[in-house]
């Protein structure tokens, strides 16, 4: 069983929203339905400022809040890639998902059921990238097994020839 | 044996099932929902709460008025409210009437539910929520089966049945029971049920062997459709006004991501 | 085994074909991938095999619309007598445009017909019609509301009017009024400087507000609006005076070091004057300097920020001026002078058929000899009073100055008084709409076409047609082969299809068509310094610090820093009110995008939090803005990333537009607040010079 995951570098992101159009335009989705977004926050007074931009999905987190929320039992994960993903059919849209997320992810779609990122299903794992991650003109956004990106992670902080800063967090993973 | 007693056995079972259920689908979603939240923000460190109450005009909006289905379509939302406020007044109604004007009576002297004005009242107010809801229903049903092709799946169309079922014969039941009482003070008032007595007594309906019939009918389907709420899709109607008043207070996907990006500065 | 391309992956899964492409939505053409299936996009991302891998930005993924859009251009129209466009045959069109371009050549000459581009798609087939054998001088891009300081400074410095960057080998690159993060367009450039400094590279942004690259930047310097010039002249000094710049390189391929250096350090360019301007610390000047020259290699550039402001020209050759005298040119991590592939022209036209005007542009005649493109303000003289010579035929290909270019009013005086318009465009663009003439063209979906895109090393984008135009719209190629057999050049403008001129236009490149064909792209070698082998094509035959070029045409051929032609704030009009892009929207032609306008529908005015606590003004309020020029209503917005005194406002939106279910009353159209500003010598249009007051509506 592979945890698949993403991998997303806040020093690379420069807030562009590229990943949610491509998600958007793979997905044939709706634009106010928005699979995945990103936020930008800026703090501080001029000229003090700093400033990060992050651009967020479904993390198909281990331990998904969305599935243990879900009174349907609508939501379930893969056993084989982690893939955590939304049964339309059993769907009522009481919200309860994105209640838990702590992403956001869960969005309302036009149905009236709730739909979210589904790690692009249709694209073979660990063949071919996910739309936002090949379209991302940085490459902030990795997808992969959650124990590469972790190596991937410890690699890019270790080549940092400036001071030690937490530059990449992984997300919806529970480190033992 | 006797049919209340019949009627309070079934309410005991199926309560037992139905809180079982609850407990299992909602109660213990709900308060993991809260711990998780609560265990997100404090180890994010996030100085505001995110989730907070949610406004009274959010839970107006969510829970009573459903302005969502509105946005999406209007006659799915008349639809939909046909059924919400009919199903709503009539339970009401309906435990006003056990209460008041079934057993309170018996503990003290207050009539005015059992042959006051009260009474009147109450039957006016239950037939109409009543046809309101099998009018919401009927709509749903014929939509389902005939046009929406792609949202009908056997549990959608099953379920609406068991509802429409549960309605159609509570007016059966009112409708029977003044077929074989046609002197009951209060019939001009069951506008509905009243003109159906008639119907009844001609299909030699009447009779009381065969009211009771009915309303155990009735009783039975009534109450398994309570049992059933939490494991089938009705369980939205405890969960969706809850979820959809506190989801949609302000911008509430967005304020988590940015509580989340925010902990990346 | 060879391994499997995603493009096919991708195939196997929608049961797809993908067709390689070129974005029509920026200048930088980035090469494509589009999939297709039963005449439909599906999908759209950037082409594998190019320097942008399969990246594109939003703005480009976000144009798969256009392949769909209903809105767009669908047959040719005219104009009739109550000026309502109505349909007409694109015989009928083009016949009646060619017998009056023959009329007005007859009694005015070629000269007589101005014809502007922006996005240059397939412009090789106008050139060869319009400027080789119609013989008009006047063929322009529409660089004067772009970058036209920064074209004619990388003239005179290096003689190649595009400098790239080769972020990837860089230890420094310092970024004077430049935002590539924000509108994300060099996409392989910005993936290359944010790997850079993942190993170590410093960057440094000049610019007054936060942009999105003073965010990522290890050291913002938050300069006064206009003011550039100083603190890069402080630099000089600085490097002139501490011995930092490389002498070898000096001696042997700069022109004019000594005088550059004696004009420095005598003008008193010092840092502490700098200081005073610019709001930037002495030592903080001196730092950088001395950062920059001891760091290689670096690289420093600017745009925008510098061109909007008459100060632009002299700033970016001043900054130029720095990365040649350390020694930081077209080597790895440096500017690059990018090489061309070596592209024919689709048709030959023979020596004996080319014709050419005695009449020089109008740039030059109207006092702006050194203008890299038509400065267009200076078109309504021309065309309403004859001067310098007359104008009696204009062209807009995908280009709007209706919406972009200031002062419209007098835009719109020209438009109604010139004898002959022609727009060929997408969209009902607000130009076209004040055109006599609409001719649909095809989108970038349905066309093909063999160019360079903008890769530092030759780089050839072949894009082809993924699906058949929209209505009766056509290829530009198609309507210069249409507009040519009226106008009696057909001879020349012969193929059966588009693969035929392609063929041709490929001929010369090391690789063969089908190949070019099949993968869209070709990219050839990056060759570094190429000045040692292949010389500098300046006068001198070196690089150029003290300018040949403006000696000649009695321009000061060293930079200076006035504030003569500045627009400043003062009592009356206190906030300098300066003119950015949307991330998410270019020019004026994205605005009718669902995707696009889901994400930023409107524009804004967006303030200091002081100075909108000052006056009033909440997040969110209307609010009047006020020019000596005009005032226009528009929504504002609070922040802390923009400098008290300085009102901020993405251009492109408000229209009125016809044909633009999506774009129609959207946002708030800010050109008229502009006056034609422009710098003396480039003729540039200064958009910044422009002092605004601001209440609350």
């Amino acid at each position: 069983m592979s945890q698949y995951g993403f991998y997303f570098d806040k020093e690379k992101c420069v807030g562009c929203r590229a990943c949610e159009v491509a998600c958007q335009v793979w997905n044939d989705a709706v634009q106010t339905v928005k699979w995945r977004n990103v936020s930008n926050v800026i703090r501080g007074t001029y000229p003090e400022l700093t400033g990060v931009n992050a651009s967020l999905a479904c993390m198909h987190c281990a331990e998904s809040p969305c599935k243990k929320a879900c009174p349907r039992t609508a939501i379930s994960k893969n056993e084989d890639t982690g893939r955590v993903t939304v049964d339309q059919s059993r769907c009522v849209g009481c919200m309860l998902c994105l209640w838990a997320c702590p992403f956001g992810a869960p969005q309302m779609g036009v149905k009236g059921r709730m739909e979210k990122c589904t790690f692009c299903e249709e694209r073979p794992d660990g063949k071919i990238k996910r739309a936002c991650e090949e379209i991302c003109p940085q490459q902030a956004i990795v997808s992969g097994r959650i124990e590469d990106l972790i190596l991937r992670s410890r690699q890019v902080v270790a080549e940092r020839l400036s001071y030690d800063k937490q530059a990449e967090v992984i997300l919806g993973h529970e480190e033992k | 044996m006797d049919k209340f007693t019949y009627f309070w056995s079934l309410i005991i079972v199926a309560g037992t099932i139905f809180l079982i259920g609850a407990y299992k689908n909602v109660f213990l979603k709900i308060y993991y929902i809260v711990w998780v939240n609560r265990r997100v923000q404090e180890g994010n460190g996030a100085i505001e709460r995110v989730v907070t109450m949610p406004e009274i005009s959010t839970v107006i909006s969510e829970a009573m008025l459903q302005n969502r289905i509105k946005n999406r379509s209007t006659f799915l939302w008349s639809r939909h409210f046909l059924i919400f406020s009919g199903f709503m007044v009539l339970f009401f109604f309906d435990c006003v009437y056990t209460v008041f004007g079934h057993y309170l009576h018996h503990y003290l002297h207050y009539e005015y539910f059992v042959s006051g004005p009260g009474r009147a009242c109450l039957k006016l107010c239950m037939e109409f929520s009543g046809a309101v809801l099998l009018l919401g229903l009927t709509a749903g049903l014929i939509h389902r089966i005939i046009y929406a092709r792609q949202e009908r799946t056997l549990i959608d169309v099953k379920l609406i049945i068991l509802l429409w079922v549960v309605t159609l014969t509570g007016f059966l039941t009112e409708a029977s029971r003044l077929a074989s009482e046609p002197n009951d003070p209060f019939i001009a008032y069951s506008f509905i049920a009243g003109n159906l007595a008639p119907v009844l007594q001609n299909m030699h309906l009447a009779g009381s062997e065969a009211a009771t019939a009915v309303w155990i009918f009735h009783a039975t389907v009534t109450v398994a459709f309570f049992a059933y709420i939490p494991f089938s899709k009705f369980v939205h109607i405890i969960v969706a006004p809850i979820g959809r008043s506190i989801t949609q207070n302000g911008n509430y996907g967005q304020m988590k991501r940015e509580r989340i990006t925010e902990g990346l500065l | 085994m060879a391994e499997q391309m995603t493009r096919d992956v991708i195939n196997e899964i929608r049961g797809t074909k993908t067709v390689p492409g070129a974005c029509m939505i920026c200048p930088w053409h980035c090469p494509t991938e589009n999939f297709v299936r039963n005449g439909r996009v599906e999908y759209v991302r950037g082409n594998e095999y190019a320097a942008n891998k399969t990246s594109r930005c939003v703005k480009g993924i976000s144009s798969i619309h256009s392949s769909r859009d209903a809105d767009r251009l669908l047959y040719p129209m005219k104009r009739n007598s109550q000026g309502v466009h109505e349909r007409i045959s694109w015989d009928d069109a083009l016949t009646q445009i060619a017998e009056r371009l023959k009329a007005n050549k007859e009694a005015y000459g070629p000269e007589s017909l101005v014809y502007l581009w922006h996005l240059d798609s397939n412009e090789m087939f106008t050139h060869q019609l319009f400027g080789h054998l119609y013989g008009t001088p006047n063929l322009s891009g529409h660089g004067a509301a772009c970058d036209q300081d920064r074209r004619l400074a990388a003239m005179a410095t290096f003689a190649h009017p595009l400098p790239v960057k080769d972020y990837a080998n860089s230890r420094f690159v310092m970024l004077w009024g430049a935002d590539p993060f924000g509108p994300n367009e060099a996409l392989h450039e910005n993936r290359e400087l944010l790997e850079a400094m993942k190993k170590g590279c410093r960057l440094v942004v000049v610019d007054p507000n936060r942009s999105r690259t003073a965010e990522k930047a290890h050291l913002w310097l938050p300069i006064k609006p206009g003011t550039d010039g100083a603190m890069a002249l402080a630099i000089a000094h600085r490097i002139i005076e501490t011995k930092s710049y490389d002498q070898a390189f000096c001696d042997e391929w700069v022109h004019g070091f000594d005088e550059f250096s004696s004009h420095v350090l005598s003008s008193g360019f010092t840092p502490e004057w700098a200081e005073g301007i610019t709001g930037i610390s002495r030592e903080t000047i001196i730092a950088v300097a001395d950062e920059f020259a001891s760091t290689k290699p670096a690289l420093m550039d600017g745009l925008k920020g510098l061109v909007n402001y008459t100060t632009g020209l002299d700033a970016l050759r001043t900054v130029f001026a720095l990365n040649v005298i350390t020694c930081n040119i077209d080597g790895p991590g440096n500017l690059i002078l990018k090489e061309l592939a070596p592209i024919d022209m689709p048709v030959d036209i023979p020596e004996e058929a080319v014709t050419m005007s005695e009449q020089l542009p109008l740039g030059p005649c109207m006092g702006y000899p050194l203008s890299q493109d038509l400065p267009t303000q200076l078109l309504p003289k021309a065309v309403l009073d004859g001067d310098p010579y007359p104008v009696k035929s204009l062209f807009f290909h995908i280009c709007n100055p209706a919406q972009s270019d200031p002062n419209t009013r007098l835009f719109e005086k020209m438009m109604a008084a010139v004898d002959l318009s022609v727009t060929i465009d997408i969209y009902m663009s607000e130009t076209a709409l004040l055109s006599e003439f609409v001719l649909p063209e095809a989108s970038t979906y349905e066309r093909a076409e063999v160019r360079e895109s903008l890769w530092a090393g030759p780089q050839v984008v072949f894009a082809q047609p993924a699906i058949e135009p929209l209505g009766e719209s056509m290829p530009l190629y198609e309507i210069v082969k249409g507009l040519a057999e009226k106008m009696g050049y057909g001879e020349y403008f012969q193929w059966n299809s588009w693969e035929d001129w392609a063929r041709k236009q490929a001929a010369f490149l090391p690789v063969s068509y089908e190949e070019l064909k099949e993968k869209g792209v070709w990219e050839g070698e990056l060759r570094y310094h190429k000045y040692i082998t292949d010389g500098v094509p300046t006068p001198t035959g070196k690089f150029e610090i003290y300018s040949t070029m403006f000696e000649e045409m009695d321009y000061n051929p060293l930079p200076v820093f006035t504030e003569e032609h500045r627009v400043k704030p003062d009592a009356e009009y206190p906030f300098q009110l300066i003119n950015c892009k949307m991330q998410f929207h270019c020019g004026t032609h994205t605005q009718n995008n669902p995707y696009l306008m889901a994400i930023a529908g409107e524009n804004w005015v967006e303030l200091n939090t002081r100075d909108a606590l000052r006056l009033g003004i909440a997040d969110g309020d209307w609010v009047e803005v006020t020019s000596p020029q005009t005032s226009a209503f528009i929504n504002a917005r609070v922040s802390e990333a923009v400098q008290p005194g300085v009102a901020r406002v993405p251009h492109g939106h408000g229209f009125g537009r016809r044909f633009g279910s999506i774009a129609k009353g959207k946002g708030t159209h800010i050109n008229p607040l502009f006056e034609t500003r422009v710098n003396p010598v480039s003729g540039g249009i200064s958009f910044n010079e422009c002092k605004v007051n601001i209440r609350k509506a």
